[in-house]
């Protein structure tokens, strides 16, 4: 497109046909300079390369995703058995074929840590999912509807966060029953709440703009400038909120199963509890999980932080 | 101002009577189990819920204890025959329970504030140097490290292996400082994350480009304008804050054998002890209520647009 | 010379000062310091025998008898008589007295039994006083609803405790027992004092000046959720034996905290999991158990209405090949030998021998028929072949093809570390060898307990002990169903013939025939109830070696430090 331009905008063309090749140089393109002129760099592009800038940010992508694949793909490939009773490996200590020990019931606790990943990982992205999307609809309504129906919606909002978060979830488990299920449904009950405060603060503010006026005007149905307009141009917001969901879920899980409120199923937080019990025989069955949760979690956070800087242009640097 | 202050308490009384009255009839939805004793027969066991009162219907056990409330009578323990609410929570003759809880939330408020300041005011004048490398790595383990996991760590290393420090009680400075310090951590890193993160953003702030420009030293900006300015999201994370380190001290309270409220939290519940799980309830949601409460009162004293706004 | 003199004087002044020393160290009062892992409810002896609580009412309060280590020693009363071991005469000793000075006349402790059983909030010890005749008719009177008066009256006129005289307490059983000695020594035979239970009510033994103390102790300072202190008390007619000054039990609920506590020597005694007695073995003390630890097996779950519900899992779980199956299924010796924390045996018996051994009388006549085991009852290892032959011969009686028609087992545990341990071993060993599908439903203890007394569960790992120290505890609880089992419904010929020899140990004078019938009442109850009995489950305990005769008893409070002296 520049070369059209310049070819186009040349008048003097046939002037200097005469001039001595030689004497021409190729006009060299400043890549900066020719970013700036391209008009069709989206939005979202931009956050995508600003955030693989951050190299950083790229390893622990990369560590987060390996850990991700590990816990499905470890238990899966691991030959040793992490059900049943295997007599002859209970408590084992470190070895070749039992890189971390075993567990009381014999099961290779590396494969078992890996597989408590799988419950960590489900908790903390289904219900951060679940909780950012109830959260953003209750949210977006509220501020949208605004006056009694948002005065209502937040007055709720703000019993409900006042409500000791452990009542609830033994109120939601001795109901629903112990299981991962509940601990979701508890961390989405409890989670959605800060989601709808960050998005209604978002649309009140959006609200206003002329865009929003204009579509009113023009006889676009509310339901429509929520989902086109404001919902859409929220996004971002909603995005870093989600990440900051999931390593609060997956720290609510670990820290419900370390309490003994959480799953039944393994996961990390109750592998922690139980390396605790053995942490003078068995250290590494203490420290090891700590270190992939803890991991994790920096993983999420650091991700979470990389993305929140790189979709918020005015903290780029 | 009155008005704004006078308006946000009222709502903040309506949602403490709220929350009572949810768990209230929450907790007497899940099955109770009391007295469940096989060794007790039917119809002692019917004589028990007599009474306890816990024969009545439902609506009106509610009204008894709003009745009792109102004369700040939070009722006697189910678990603990003859003993008060009131003095469970808050003991008199020990200090345990609240105020146990209070001195342990305020040590680690004291410790962990002005640290976590301090640490996120070093990483945002020195961006992208080592020192602000180095603040990013620690705050980012601290975010990282659930307490427990750094509770039973330094318990195992500090107090058991090392035996630099006692591992229990919370009496004298030693035996303070691993409690506080474990409990702290997590404050320490996400207030010097929010710290960083304000300087820098303030760093392309058009009054700080004017100061700079008048050509104001850096130090007169930096501490005139940057850091008061920067300290202004911090007191909005302080309520909220201030509320989690209060009621948040259960595993380091157990862990420590601290005597707070932490303890009676969980036991409570499964003792379904109805009268110490609504006590706590109370003394817990009023107390993150009044913090949010304080937060806002004071935040619309710091930033008019606020109260302008209601 | 003057070198010389000089090493002289630093000697002597060395030997002044290692003597100062010593005199102080004796001079330092002697103090038990004693971690336990509950919270005090409450020091009322009529409201909690927990051991636990005992830790604290044994020292303060004094039943008719002590138990000290094994031996019966006296008490309030300072002798006894029985020429049948069904009316017991107490001479109660004419000095003892409340710690404010006022006597205690046995009339004064008559009124004090009688007064339980008015109170709905003792109805937990009420079992402590089964032996004593009348009882029955009390518990009926109980069970139709009797007012208050009623009760009363019931009681005056029926149960079996009479004061003779000031002096003299008569207690007459409802039958010839001579196992019931020990009970004479619980908690719960300590008198409570009238004039403060008359102001206080429930809220007696709730604080140190709303309780009567007539103990070698008396509570000096009480902080709830944290600490209770004794002090001798100068009143109690053994007072110039009592040799330590001061004993205080600190309440630290999470084991960490108490083992530390421990190291750090900020305690004398502690519980903790078999793991740090390993550790610390020259301090551990392991006290063998008298609880049992069984899988409970409902053949008639019903509802709240009392009607059948799940009638497939009903007749599976009646289904006595189907129970073999999973009892052989179940390794006990890894289960307890390596995978539970906490001390446990696997006794030849079901009635414990420990408690035969403990009881002097009934050692005789009961101990001696022993010595063969239930090797196939409870098998001590698991032996798969035998458990899918079981499994196959269930299938076919009840008509499956195949084990993946069979419904799926719950199992309730309790939710802490060693129940759920033992639920998630059977769901893994089941799921395993016979290839059930199993759940494992983790609840709170008080849940378990009300899905107990509801019989509302498929399966249900539980503990129980006796409280009454004797065989007949372990084995009239199933002639009662008191956990909801379902065996009266689904086997009601076999039941029948359970109870009629449970009735039989109760009554009967003739100990050797008892001693038989408990034999053969055991046997049923193994090959043909409604359990799976598992393995006893001992207490593993810290315990400085500062004093002589401070130790850890297994009946009636754990803690045994009113005979203690510090070493010297």
């Amino acid at each position: 497109m520049d070369n059209d331009l310049l070819k186009t905008a040349s008048p003097i063309e046939f002037a200097l046909s005469d001039v001595p090749d030689d004497l021409f140089r190729r006009a060299s393109f400043d890549e900066d300079e020719a970013e700036a002129l391209s008009p069709h760099v989206s939005y979202w592009s931009d956050v995508w390369r600003r955030f693989f800038e951050n190299k950083s940010a790229v390893v622990f992508l990369t560590v987060f995703i390996i850990i991700l694949l590990g816990c499905y793909i470890i238990p899966l490939v691991s030959p040793l058995p992490i059900t049943g009773i295997i007599d002859d490996s209970i408590n084992a200590k470190m070895s070749s074929s039992h890189w971390l020990g075993a567990d009381k019931f014999g099961h290779d606790f590396f494969t078992k840590m890996w597989k408590g990943g799988q419950i960590s990982f489900m908790v903390g992205f289904v219900s951060a999912i679940l909780q950012t999307i109830i959260g953003v609809i209750i949210g977006a309504v509220s501020a949208y509807a605004g006056g009694r129906v948002d005065s209502v919606i937040m007055s709720i909002v703000n019993v409900l966060i006042a409500i000791p978060y452990l009542v609830i979830v033994l109120a939601i488990r001795v109901v629903a029953g112990a299981g991962t299920a509940t601990i979701i449904f508890a961390l989405v009950i409890t989670g959605w709440l800060n989601v709808a405060r960050l998005t209604r603060g978002q649309i009140l503010q959006l609200k206003t703009e002329e865009y929003v006026t204009a579509a009113k005007s023009m006889g676009v149905g509310a339901r429509t400038i929520l989902a086109r307009h404001l919902i859409p141009n929220t996004l971002g917001v909603i995005l870093v909120a989600f990440t900051l969901a999931i390593p609060q879920a997956m720290f609510s899980e670990a820290f419900l199963s370390f309490i003994g409120l959480g799953t039944n199923a393994v996961s990390w937080g109750s592998l922690i509890r139980a390396g605790m019990d053995v942490r003078f025989k068995h250290p590494q069955q203490l420290i090891a999980p700590s270190i992939l949760l803890a991991l994790t979690m920096l993983c999420v956070q650091l991700i979470g932080d990389t993305l929140r800087d790189a979709l918020d242009p005015k903290l780029r640097r | 101002m009155l008005k704004f202050t006078f308006k946000r308490m009222f709502s903040a009384a309506a949602t403490v009577f709220v929350l009572i009255t949810l768990t209230f009839f929450l907790l007497k939805m899940i099955p109770n189990g009391l007295f469940a004793d096989p060794n007790i027969s039917k119809e002692m066991r019917a004589r028990l819920y007599e009474l306890y009162g816990l024969d009545k219907p439902v609506w009106q056990q509610y009204l008894i204890y709003m009745k009792n409330l109102l004369r700040l009578d939070l009722g006697d323990s189910i678990a603990y025959p003859g003993r008060k609410i009131t003095t469970m929570i808050l003991d008199p003759a020990t200090g345990n329970g609240l105020p146990m809880s209070m001195k342990l939330g305020i040590a680690s408020l004291l410790f962990s504030v002005p640290t976590g300041i301090a640490l996120g005011t070093v990483a945002g004048l020195n961006r992208g140097r080592f020192l602000d490398k180095l603040m990013i790595g620690i705050s980012l383990v601290g975010v990282s490290v659930p307490s427990f996991v750094f509770a039973t760590m330094s318990v195992t290393v500090f107090g058991n292996i090392l035996g630099w420090l006692p591992t229990t009680g919370f009496s004298t400075p030693r035996e303070m400082a691993l409690p506080i310090f474990c409990l702290s951590l997590g404050t320490i890193a996400t207030i010097s994350r929010l710290m960083r993160t304000s300087l820098v953003e303030l760093e392309s702030a058009d009054f700080i480009k004017t100061a700079k420009a008048k050509g104001l030293r850096r130090s007169k900006i930096v501490f005139r304008h940057q850091i008061r300015n920067a300290l202004l999201p911090i007191v909005t994370v302080l309520g909220p804050i201030t509320a989690s380190l209060l009621t948040g001290t259960f595993v380091v309270e157990a862990i420590f054998n601290i005597k707070g409220l932490g303890g009676y939290y969980v036991e409570s519940i499964s003792n379904r002890d109805y009268g110490l799980v609504m006590g706590l309830t109370v003394i817990f949601g009023t107390f993150l209520v009044v913090c949010n409460l304080v937060v806002d009162i004071v935040y619309g004293l710091i930033d008019p647009r606020i109260r302008l706004k209601q | 010379m003057n070198l010389k003199r000089l090493v002289v004087l630093l000697m002597a002044a060395l030997t002044l000062i290692g003597s100062a020393s010593a005199a102080s160290a004796s001079l330092e009062p002697a103090v038990i310091r004693i971690a336990l892992e509950q919270d005090i409810e409450t020091i009322d002896p009529q409201q909690n025998t927990a051991a636990y609580t005992c830790a604290v009412t044994e020292g303060v309060t004094e039943p008719l008898l002590r138990e000290h280590g094994t031996e019966i020693l006296p008490g309030l009363a300072e002798s006894y008589e029985t020429s049948d071991y069904q009316t017991w005469i107490f001479n109660i000793r004419k000095d003892a007295q409340w710690s404010d000075g006022t006597p205690i006349t046995a009339r004064d402790i008559e009124w004090s039994y009688k007064e339980i059983f008015t109170r709905p909030e003792a109805a937990k010890v009420y079992i402590l006083f089964s032996d004593v005749s009348g009882y029955k008719a009390i518990t009926d009177a109980q069970s139709a609803n009797a007012t208050e008066d009623e009760l009363r009256a019931v009681v005056e006129e029926n149960f079996g405790v009479t004061a003779l005289d000031d002096y003299t307490l008569e207690v007459k059983l409802a039958s010839p027992r001579p196992y019931v000695i020990n009970t004479f020594a619980s908690t719960a035979w300590a008198p409570i004092k009238k004039d403060l239970y008359e102001q206080y009510g429930n809220a007696y033994g709730s604080a140190a000046d709303k309780t009567g103390y007539n103990g070698a102790y008396v509570v000096s300072e009480w902080r709830y959720n944290e600490s209770v202190a004794l002090e001798p008390n100068p009143n109690y007619w053994n007072a110039a034996n009592i040799k330590i000054d001061r004993v205080e039990l600190l309440i630290v609920k999470d084991q960490e905290p108490r083992v530390n506590m421990f190291r750090e020597g900020k305690v004398d005694s502690a519980r903790a999991s078999s793991e740090y007695l390993e550790m610390m073995a020259d301090d551990a003390f392991v006290l063998e158990g008298t609880n049992w630890n069984y899988v409970l097996v409902n053949s008639y779950r019903r509802n709240a209405e009392g009607a059948l519900v799940n009638e497939a899992m009903s007749t599976l779980l009646a289904n006595r090949d189907f129970v073999n199956a999973i009892n052989a299924a179940i390794n006990r010796t890894t289960l307890f030998g390596s995978i539970i924390t906490d001390p446990s045996y696997l006794p030849t018996n079901y009635v414990i021998p420990s408690i035969i051994n403990s009881n002097n009388v009934a050692r005789d006549t009961v101990g001696k028929l022993r010595g063969d085991t239930y090797a196939d009852l409870v098998p001590i290892t698991r032996d798969e072949a035998k458990a899918k032959e079981y499994l196959a011969k269930a299938l076919e009686t009840l008509g499956y093809a195949s084990v993946d028609q069979l419904p799926k087992i719950t199992i309730v545990c309790a939710s802490t570390t060693d129940p759920q341990t033992v639920g998630e071993y059977m769901k893994n060993a089941l799921e395993q060898t016979l290839g059930l599908k199993i759940d494992v439903e983790p609840v709170e203890f008080n849940v378990r307990d009300s899905r107990i007394i509801s019989g509302d569960y498929d399966l249900l790992y539980m503990g129980w002990g006796v409280s009454n120290n004797d065989a007949d505890g372990y084995l009239s609880v199933w002639s009662d169903d008191l956990f909801c089992t379902g065996w009266p419904q689904s086997d009601p010929e076999t039941y029948g013939k359970y109870a009629d020899l449970i009735t039989f140990i109760g009554t009967t004078a003739d100990m050797d025939a008892r001693a038989n019938a408990i034999l053969e009442a055991e046997q049923i109850l193994l090959s043909q109830g409604p359990i799976i009995t598992l393995a006893t489950h001992g207490d593993a305990i810290l315990l400085s070696k500062r004093f002589d005769g401070f130790g850890i008893k297994g009946t009636n409070s754990l803690y045994d430090y009113n005979y203690a002296s510090p070493k010297n």
